[in-house]
């Protein structure tokens, strides 16, 4: 390697990634256990020596393939070489593809991968990426080749897998592959047309009602002078940082059976609000905060000049308003329709509690799997909802165009916007504020719930509920702490890593990689879910049971908030400033810990929070993941609401609320109410 | 061309140099050797790639084709922090979360220099660059000029073996800009220091090159000195870009020894050549190597626009051969109006044969 060996004396290494990896990777194959016993942990014992690549040769002879490209890399790296990348950048293609064979030709036979898979595959990556960087194919240093290898692997084997075990047991059932077995699972199933049909006419539906409160909201909360704004503000968000079903809850205790409106006061015994009424209602609660927050930054972005210019062309004020400000709006509005879509048809907690006989695609997924038993069914009614979910995606973004979240500048016009027409403004107002009531009087009643016998039966005060919660839900509630505080930060690293990745440097299947991230919003959270157990429940990703697989679920479904925050943060750094520090000879490593991330810091802190907040009120996903051991609280308060144990349900969801709530007030302490705004945004949109 | 030599400054070569993005070729084919203590602009019209090159020069930008090379390595692939090449930024890139003195101690802490040498090296080189006294600052508390010197001293401090400027003075005003100039300039020799330096200001690249490479869309146009640029422009481009220039028809009668016989008008004189056909030609002729004047010999002509610009006046001056731009520094009879019969007489060494028929 002439460039680096211009300083160093002529015999000295020639190619140390090579070098190194080699004596890794030879060390590895030689110690440690590359594959591992089902049902057993790693670990380092005499037993687990028999299992190293080099004692499988007798049964394997591939592993000498991989003991080869070691020994070839010690060679090069104290040989001379011509072009000194090449052994690294095809040995490392080469190793990279031999693992992932020789973990899956293992896997065959009954094994799991074993920690040497793992690090040979890390070493493999490694010594690649060294190639890359070396071989100018990539503008920056080994350390951020492996971070784009190793995430473009990441997104491949827990984003993109996933959904293809969906595909495939669509496709395919014990009697082998049959393209035919998709459309006759679906023609047997009888359900089939009046589940979708319920599913598109609900999430349209909220779509529009959604839609239409959010422009409420955002014009009142945008446009108008009044102080009630803020209130307005913060109350119409509750709904994204609490568990998906507390509104459910909260409609039920209202209006259902024993309902506090429909029993008490009316003197009514019906069931009515299951189904498409209460589905809606807690639909439309739960979303119009998400139309709300993408209506209201478009509001925001209307060039104030326009309206002037109308004004001074002697248009009135709701002249103006109809024909300047709510055309300019038009993509703002499709947008949160689009967007409320996908959530509707994603949703999950509140069909499961509130949808009586209305099936929706969602929660007959989960039938299927938990009651009927039936793969092919639950992944065939998977790719229904994944394709209307990902056509409905592949729509929004077509819709934003070319306005890709990289070249977002978040720079806000001059001028004063036009205040709204006096009448339209106190009409807005009062219909907010009539809204931000009745939600907040669900959040009291869903607290109030937990504290009484038996909901509209015996009204009684107890704290019965709370003593059964520290008798029998601490287990789950600790789990779930737990399993939320280790994602967070991972869910943090990855999402603001990649975020780096995609906006500060070029690589090929650069946009892929963003595409694809981003993409795991889109996905329905039951989808990703049977597709974990249909790809993590054999050899050799067994993954299936563990609280591994939870964590991993958290930070895959999560990271659209990381890389979020991470892309709005460094939109507003001068990247000459990183160009500085490493033309100051620090490495790209060093220059993201000493530049970047102190620049960033209220990113990662709102990235932190709202990572582990969409981990504690996750549900979708995880209801299929959880296990005896690795039990969560949502799947209890789930297990609860579905018996018609409300006061436990509610007494739980008031405590993960309450969790919820110092979370949040923990973050805006750290990094103030801007950073804490716009990092709700990015926790509620993603 | 160096006031000292300095053991540290490095040659650098390009060679046939290339990058694209997507459709736009934005690098061509540059080649290009600086020598040890050497100040080379890179001058051109905004787009033409000078930015680039330069990047790829530091590493920030992947090498589309060609080789680079500083000192004896090749470095075409070696990754920035590799590169021992530091720059000075058009947004000067201080830090905002570090003080004036972290700023400039970066680099040496990322190299793991004892604390006694970094405090010694970084007072230094801020008293070098006249900014002592002002370590504890936040940049934002600096003005432009100062930031300006703090990068500067940031990018000295590493002693590189080449300093490279990316149009480090277009966010000052005019004055500052001018006093900078000639500061950087006085450094670099005094250092003896290998820099490149890119500005799309023409008079910025004359006060302070050793030599100029004139840029047009992705190719080099032209190498030399500032003299030698301004004197014997290759092409068209680089007469019209460095300097004012009228180009006329004129008629080449004998060429021999570098010296040319040609004809402008009725006007014959013997201007200094490259090697060119005998035939019609266009010549470069410099407005203030214009005579003009309202009676004698030369072209004739009527004035067509006056400019009056206190140390001299521009006359826009119609002639047979078309207009012509004169620059009268002297102004013997005072300010001539417009519309007076004028005769132009041009003066030999402002007057060059430029390659290309008309
Ligand atoms: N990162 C980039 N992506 C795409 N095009 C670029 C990029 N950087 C520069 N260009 C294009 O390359 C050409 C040269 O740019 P640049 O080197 O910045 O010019 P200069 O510095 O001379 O103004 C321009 O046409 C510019 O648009
Ligand atoms: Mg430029």
């Amino acid at each position: 390697m002439a460039e680096c060996s211009s300083g160093i004396d002529v015999t000295a290494v020639r190619n140390p990634a090579c070098l190194v990896g080699g004596l890794g990777l030879l060390l590895t194959t030689a110690a440690v256990p590359f594959i591992a016993r089902e049902g057993q942990a790693f670990g380092f014992g005499r037993a687990h020596l028999r299992l190293t690549a080099l004692a499988l040769t007798d049964q394997f002879p591939g592993f000498w393939l991989l003991t080869a490209l070691a020994v070839a890399w010690v060679a090069a790296g104290l040989l001379q070489e011509e072009r000194p990348h090449g052994p690294a950048l095809w040995g490392g293609v080469a190793g990279c593809l031999l693992v992932v064979w020789l973990t899956w030709a293992a896997g065959v036979k009954p094994y799991a991968f074993g920690p040497g898979a793992v690090l040979a595959l890390a070493i493999c990556l490694v010594v690649l990426a060294s190639g890359l960087s070396r071989g100018g194919y990539i503008r920056a240093d080994t350390f951020v080749a492996a971070s784009i290898l190793a995430l473009a692997f990441f997104v491949l084997l827990f984003i993109l897998y996933p959904i293809f075990a969906v595909l495939q047991h669509s496709v395919m059932d014990s009697r082998g592959f049959r393209p035919a077995l998709f459309v006759d699972t679906l023609r047997n199933y009888q359900a089939f047309w009046r589940v979708l049909g319920n599913s598109l006419g609900l999430a349209v539906f909220v779509g529009v009602i959604s839609t239409v409160i959010g422009l409420a909201f955002a014009l009142a909360a945008t446009r108008s002078r009044s102080r009630i704004t803020v209130l307005l503000r913060s109350f119409s968000l509750l709904p994204l940082i609490t568990p998906p079903f507390v509104v459910g809850l909260a409609i039920i205790l209202l209006f259902g059976l024993q309902g506090f409106i429909t029993s008490t006061l009316l003197g009514l015994k019906t069931r009515g609000i299951f189904g498409f009424p209460g589905l809606a209602l807690a639909q439309t609660l739960s979303f119009a905060p998400v139309a709300f927050l993408v209506i209201a930054s478009v509001v925001e972005s209307v060039n104030p000049a326009l309206e002037e210019a109308s004004l001074t062309l002697r248009a009135g004020p709701w002249e103006t308003f109809w024909k300047v400000t709510l055309p300019l709006l038009r993509p703002g509005l499709a947008n949160a329709f689009l967007l409320t879509i996908i959530e509707s048809l994603a949703d999950f907690g509140n069909p499961i509690v509130l949808g009586g006989e209305f099936e929706v695609l969602s929660t007959e997924i989960y039938f299927s799997i938990i009651g009927r038993f039936d793969q092919t069914l639950a992944a065939s009614l998977g790719i229904v909802l994944l394709a209307f979910s990902l056509a409905t995606f592949l729509l929004q973004q077509c819709w934003l165009g070319e306005r890709s979240y990289v070249t977002v500048t978040g720079k806000p016009p001059s001028g004063k916007p036009m205040p709204l027409p006096r009448g339209l403004e106190i009409g807005l107002l009062s219909f907010c504020a009539a809204w931000c009531v009745f939600t907040l009087a669900l959040y009291l009643f869903v607290i109030y719930g937990g504290f009484v016998e038996i909901w509209g039966i015996n009204n009684a005060f107890t704290l019965r509920h709370y003593r059964q919660l520290l008798r029998d839900g601490m287990d789950a509630l600790n789990t779930t702490l737990i399993l939320a505080g280790i994602s967070s930060p991972l869910t943090a690293a990855v999402g603001i890593l990649l975020a780096y990745l995609v906006v500060r440097h070029q690589f090929p299947g650069r946009g892929a990689l963003e595409f694809t991230s981003m993409l795991s919003f889109a996905v329905p959270g039951t989808v990703i879910g049977i597709g974990y157990i249909m790809a993590f429940n054999q050899s050799p990703f067994l993954l299936t049971g563990t609280a591994t697989i939870l964590v991993i679920s958290f930070v895959f479904r999560n990271m659209p908030v990381g890389i979020r925050s991470g892309i709005a943060a460094l939109a507003q750094i001068d990247r000459a400033l990183e160009e500085a520090s490493v033309t100051l000879r620090a490495s790209f490593a060093t220059t993201i810990r000493r530049i970047v991330l102190p620049l960033i810091r209220p990113a990662i802190i709102s990235a932190l929070v709202f990572s582990f907040v969409r981990s504690v009120t996750a549900i979708s996903a995880v209801v299929f993941l959880v296990s005896a051991k690795w039990q969560l609280s949502t799947k209890v308060i789930l297990d609860q609401a579905e018996n018609g144990r409300y006061g436990l349900a509610t007494s739980y969801s008031t405590v993960l609320i309450v969790i919820m709530a110092l979370a949040i007030a923990l973050m805006y302490l750290l990094v103030g109410k801007r950073a804490a705004a716009g990092g709700l945004e990015g926790g509620g949109l993603a | 061309m160096t006031a000292q030599a300095n053991p540290q400054a490095a040659r650098v070569v390009l060679e046939q140099v290339s990058k694209r993005f997507g459709q736009t070729l934005a690098v061509d084919q540059v080649s290009l050797a600086i020598e040890p203590g050497e100040l080379v602009t890179l001058l051109g019209p905004s787009g033409c790639g000078k930015t680039t090159t330069l990047r790829m020069v530091a590493g920030l930008e992947t090498v589309g084709g060609g080789r680079i090379f500083i000192g004896d390595a090749e470095v075409t692939h070696l990754p920035p922090n590799a590169r021992d090449v530091t720059m000075v930024f058009q947004s000067y890139a201080l830090f905002p979360h570090l003080t004036v003195f972290e700023n400039v101690a970066y680099g040496l802490r990322v190299l793991k220099r004892s604390e006694a040498e970094v405090q010694q090296a970084v007072r230094n080189v801020l008293e070098l660059v006249g900014m002592p006294g002002l370590e504890g600052r936040s940049p934002s508390a600096l003005s432009g000029g100062q930031q300006q010197r703090v990068a500067v001293a940031r990018a000295l401090v590493m002693q590189p073996k080449v300093l490279l400027f990316d149009e480090p003075l277009s966010n000052l005003d005019a004055k500052l800009r001018k006093r900078m100039r000639e500061e950087i300039r006085l450094l670099q020799q005094r250092l003896g220091i290998t820099a490149i330096y890119v500005t799309h200001d023409q008079a910025e690249a004359l006060a302070i090159s050793d030599r100029i490479v004139v840029m047009d869309r992705g190719r080099t146009s032209q190498i030399g000195s500032p003299l030698e640029l301004y004197k014997a422009p290759a092409n068209r481009f680089v007469a019209e870009f460095i300097g004012e220039a009228n180009f006329l028809p004129a008629q080449l009668e004998s060429v021999a020894d570098g010296w040319a016989g040609i004809r402008i008008g009725p006007q014959r004189l013997r201007v200094q050549s490259r090697p060119l056909a005998v035939g019609p030609v266009t010549v470069l002729a410099r407005p203030e190597a214009i005579r003009i004047q309202t009676g004698g010999e030369g072209l004739a002509g009527t004035i067509q626009k006056v400019s009056y610009l206190g140390s001299s006046a521009d006359y826009t001056v119609e002639t047979d051969l078309g207009s012509v731009l004169v620059t009268d520094y002297a102004m013997p009879g005072g300010v001539l109006s417009a519309g007076t019969a004028v005769r132009l007489e041009f003066l030999p060494h402002g007057v060059y044969p430029l390659p290309g028929a008309s």
